[in-house]
């Protein structure tokens, strides 16, 4: 698993590419705790390159939601693929948390909902 | 002989170490053994590499100065042997040896000798050599204890956890129950529990999985299950009335309850506490709950966010039982539903792990949800067929490849009318 964070405007975006798995979870946790430090609350995370995640991703996910949310901002999902996106709708993730068809949709979605 | 008074086992790191000085020359001996003692350490001797053996097994040693050629076993057949004995490969061994014979100090090396020193050494380079290799011994031994202990908590812990599990499964005119658990490392995440509530008979089947893998998983397995079944099972749980919080039951309304009733009440009260008592680990599970009622086949079920569970006919057709909720401990409040129906005589419940259809060939291939519906097809016979049989082909599909995930499967079979 790659990731690379990019700032838009007052969002993070966090680029994933990759396996999000147990071996990986820890990585990709890192890195929203840095954003989330940071004082960086927006934050969209790009699934567009994720090809897998396990249950030890969704926990990254549920943990970054709690924070950014707890903190006025949010953590949206975007470009999530057809066999990700039933493994996040059977846990029931898609009804917590906001996920978007395209990475620019989640980004100007802060703008508009004014987070 | 001379074995030190204190038993070895009761050695402390403070023991002086043991130098066992192996060399056919009595001068060199005696010169070897003086510079060791002179160190403050105990040093015994031996006339060859078959009596340096002999010593080496009988009690435990800490270092050898090895003499490179001696009559009977030298010092390269004493050092192959050593490096191939399990219980003494990690013995630092530091050759003696005459200046030339550098050709063999190399192969010594590269048998696994820790050092050498020239005969004529100074005692300044004996000291530092020795000192260095019983260095690394420690903390090679140190490691090694470490290991043990980690083995030794964790092989405790397989144990305990699998008193998670039920004891034995129950039986009742009309429905056979069976499950499994094949845990990928030594504790698992996933568990399964069936019990019948003795006011009604109904019986209740779960089948969980706890997100994430390890020990922190296998804790939270305990707790889930432990929930699940307090909260269903006030006569055997015993636990109901310690239960606080919004949603809180006591044993009369739970009697009253219909079963659809007591899955909502167990999935949102379970759900609740972890998700309030143990929201900052952001840990949750996927659960599976049913209720059947074995004599005439009706049953009600909870999906928290797990795999659908799946009825399988005598004919091979196949239905899902999908999600009706979200998987356990995400956020409080969260609303569970149920969905209900009838499980007619000769067609089977069967809930799984993800671990079934996630399990992978030596290819990278997933076992998938084509694959694991052609096992149920296959072994539809009874509810221990489905579950060994469907074991069986997971395993045979996966070869030698590494399980990822634990793998659970339970199957409720309607045998009769």
């Amino acid at each position: 698993m790659e990731t690379t964070v990019e700032q838009r405007g007052n969002v993070s975006t966090v680029h994933i590419a990759g396996r999000v798995d147990s071996h990986t979870a820890d990585t990709l946790q890192q890195v929203f705790s840095g954003e989330v430090e940071a004082g960086h609350h927006n934050v969209v995370a790009d699934f567009r390159e994720v090809d897998y995640t396990s249950s030890a991703g969704l926990r990254v996910l549920l943990g970054t939601l709690k924070v950014t949310r707890s903190a006025g901002g949010d953590l949206r999902l975007a470009g999530l693929r057809p066999e990700v996106l039933n493994v996040l709708e059977l846990a029931g993730f898609t009804n917590i948390l906001k996920v978007f068809e395209t990475f620019e949709d989640a980004v100007e979605s802060f703008d508009s909902v004014g987070a | 002989m001379a074995h030190p008074p204190d038993d070895s086992s009761h050695q402390g790191d403070r023991a002086p170490p043991r130098v066992l000085v192996v060399d056919d020359t009595p001068a060199n001996r005696d010169v070897l053994s003086r510079r060791v003692q002179r160190e403050g350490y105990l040093a015994e001797t031996a006339e060859n590499g078959r009596e340096a053996l002999e010593k080496l097994r009988a009690g435990p040693f800490d270092l050898v100065l090895l003499d490179v050629q001696m009559p009977e076993m030298d010092g390269p057949q004493l050092l192959e042997v050593l490096r191939k004995d399990t219980e003494l490969s990690h013995l630092p061994v530091i050759m003696v040896s005459a200046v030339d014979d550098i050709e063999v100090i190399v192969r010594c090396l590269e048998l696994g000798a820790d050092d050498y020193l020239p005969k004529l050494f100074r005692p300044a380079i004996l000291r530092a050599r020795m000192s260095a290799a019983l260095d690394r011994k420690r903390l090679r031994d140190a490691e090694r204890r470490y290991a043990e202990s980690l083995t030794h908590d964790l092989a405790v812990a397989r144990e305990i956890q699998g008193a998670f599990l039920p004891e034995s499964l129950p039986t009742a005119p009309g429905v056979q129950i069976e499950a499994a658990l094949h845990p990928a490392r030594q504790v698992s995440g996933d568990f399964y529990d069936a019990f019948m509530l003795a006011p009604s008979g109904t019986i209740v089947l779960v089948v969980g999985d706890v997100c994430d893998k390890g020990l922190g998983a296998a804790l939270f397995m305990a707790l889930f299950r432990s929930l699940i079944r307090a909260s269903a099972d006030p006569v055997e749980g015993g636990a109901i009335q310690m239960v606080g919080g919004r949603r809180s039951v006591v044993v009369r309304s739970l009697e009253a309850a219909t079963p659809a009733e007591l899955l909502t009440r167990v999935a949102g009260f379970t759900n609740d506490y972890i998700a309030r008592l143990h929201g900052r680990t952001n840990m949750f599970a996927t659960a599976f709950l049913g209720a059947l009622t074995p004599y005439t086949g009706q049953f009600d079920y909870v999906n928290a966010g797990h795999e659908p569970a799946i009825i399988v006919a005598p004919d091979g057709s196949t239905q899902e039982l999908r999600p009706t909720g979200p998987a356990l401990g995400l956020l409080p409040d969260a609303e569970f539903w149920t969905e209900a129906g009838v499980l007619e005589p000769g067609h089977s419940l069967v809930a799984f792990t993800d671990g079934v259809v996630e399990a992978e060939s030596p290819t990278g291939e997933a076992f998938g949800a084509e694959r694991l519906r052609d096992a149920l097809r296959q072994n539809n016979s009874s509810a221990t067929t489905l579950v060994h049989g469907t074991v069986e082909a997971v395993h045979a599909f996966a070869g030698p490849t590494e399980a990822h995930d634990d793998i659970t499967l339970l199957a409720a079979t309607r045998t009769g009318g």
